[in-house]
């Protein structure tokens, strides 16, 4: 019977969109570990552009994310927010609910007219702190049916999924272990990564593509300098937007979701569970690395 | 002085300055102790006019058409390093929203970058006006409608996508939350300004 860990799942702007291959992946990894998820009850945007663009919309950049907090508390669950920009708006929103009165009052006013209320708690979870904490290394590890060994693998969490301080659940903010644990858990190597949370440019590759390729080149050569064959993330962003940069170039290197990483010590199907296929990085040369000819 | 600065004909305008502590974080300005932590920080400073750290002692200073016509506003990815390092805690990423703010409302944003992030907020705000959520294939293809010259280099990565299922030439619309009536009553209340 499987479960849903008390947890609706997020999808987002990118669900049904380009990062499509993120979600269905990770419900087959979710579901071969025995979860499903049911999807928010008419959840909203996360509100992520109104609270970057400019000033002045930080009450819509609260109420947005607050709707779907509110919308979760009345059905009884948590929400499982595998975009690192949904799941860092919304804590952030919840923080500011709760350490901001004025803020606070904004918000409650508009939430009866929505049939809602809030008490300034829900419990809202990443991929990397569902399957680190909420599954745990143990069930992942009982699954695996490969082993890695002579793969390695560059860490790259993003900027956004430790920071700020005040909701960072992970062992540090600027270089957490909790995605490292995962990979060598699986027997691949990880390889040194300075650049763990250094930002991508994230929407930066609409507004401003050259600042955006610069910034995500480096990125690549720091992993490419200390041998990496593949860039593992955790953000949606940062995997499109280092495929992007790698586009045409021969040595181009694979970046995959860590959940793509694990279903395959998994064994599960590249393509029909894995979605590898839709990446823009093919990944045959790095699992031929490993012994595993598709 | 540096003559990349371009601060010849700029005047120190108070006025400036009082806008900007009228606005969240705009006071930290006075409590910078131009350290540099930021500027350091920073993963687009190589390619800003002038780091965070000027920014903000240039906006405290009043410094209004260098600030407001330097590229640095619209550099900024929002990536938190800088209010996470900074060493009286202060936010450098959120004074810069400010001046954003004050781009837009002194009408600074009608070209280059500044206006396509200001195209950008446009189409979010329809977008979640309407239907309580975007497609970001809709709002991709929304933008480059707009911004038709980068669009054309972007249509061989376009094409890669929708071979690999992950983008439709014409993207739908989201579907709407049944609700609407919450977006229309939370942009009564608070806008898309």
């Amino acid at each position: 019977m499987p479960q849903d860990l008390d947890l609706r799942m997020y999808p987002g702007c990118g669900r049904h969109g380009t990062s499509m291959d993120l979600y269905d992946s990770l419900e087959s990894v979710m579901a071969h570990l025995g979860f499903t998820f049911n999807e928010l009850e008419d959840w909203n945007c996360c509100g992520s552009t109104a609270a970057v663009a400019r000033a002045g919309q930080h009450e819509l950049a609260a109420a947005l994310p607050i709707r779907n907090l509110a919308i979760a508390n009345q059905n009884g669950k948590g929400i499982l927010m595998p975009c690192s920009a949904c799941y860092h708006r919304t804590l952030v929103a919840q923080h500011e609910y709760n350490s901001e009165p004025e803020l606070k009052a904004q918000v409650d006013a508009a939430l009866p007219a929505m049939g809602l209320s809030y008490e300034g708690e829900a419990r809202v979870v990443h991929t990397l702190e569902l399957l680190h904490s909420m599954v745990g290394p143990e069930k992942i590890k009982a699954a695996f049916k490969r082993d890695l060994k002579g793969l390695k693998l560059a860490p790259y969490y993003g900027c956004l999924t430790s920071r700020p301080k005040a909701i960072n659940v992970y062992s540090a903010v600027e270089h957490p272990t909790e995605m490292d644990e995962l990979i060598e858990l699986t027997g691949a190597t990880v390889t040194p990564y300075q650049s763990k949370t250094k930002c991508c440019g994230g929407s930066l590759i609409l507004l401003d593509k050259p600042t955006t390729d610069k910034i995500c080149m480096d990125l690549v050569e720091e992993a490419r300098a200390n041998g990496a064959d593949a860039i593992v993330t955790i953000c949606p962003m940062c995997q499109m937007n280092l495929e992007i940069i790698q586009r045409g170039d021969p040595n181009a290197m694979p970046v995959l979701y860590l959940h793509q990483l694990l279903g395959l010590a998994m064994g599960l199907d590249e393509e029909k569970d894995l979605c590898l296929h839709q990446s823009l990085i093919p990944h045959e040369g790095m699992m031929a690395k490993v012994g595993v000819h598709s | 002085m540096d003559s990349r600065l371009n601060m010849a004909n700029n005047q120190p305008n108070p006025a400036f300055t009082e806008r900007l502590l009228q606005l969240p974080h705009g006071s930290e300005v006075l409590d910078c102790i131009n350290c540099g932590t930021c500027s350091a920080s920073c993963p687009t400073r190589n390619q800003m006019d002038l780091g965070p750290r000027r920014i903000m002692q240039m906006a405290k200073l009043g410094y209004d058409t260098t600030v407001l016509s330097s590229n640095t506003l619209w550099l900024c990815t929002s990536c938190f390093m800088c209010e996470n390092r900074c060493p009286r805690e202060l936010s450098p990423m959120s004074v810069i929203k400010n001046l954003r703010l004050m781009a837009h409302e002194q009408g600074k944003d009608r070209w280059g970058t500044g206006h396509k992030l200001d195209d950008l907020f446009s189409l979010f705000n329809e977008s979640i006006s309407e239907y309580g959520r975007t497609n970001d294939c809709d709002l991709a293809a929304a933008f480059y409608r707009r911004n038709f010259r980068d669009a054309v280099g972007q249509l061989g990565l376009v094409f890669a996508l929708r071979s690999r299922k992950r983008m439709k030439l014409i993207p739908p619309k989201p579907t709407s939350i049944q609700k609407t009536g919450d977006m229309d009553e939370l942009f009564r209340r608070m806008g898309g300004k």
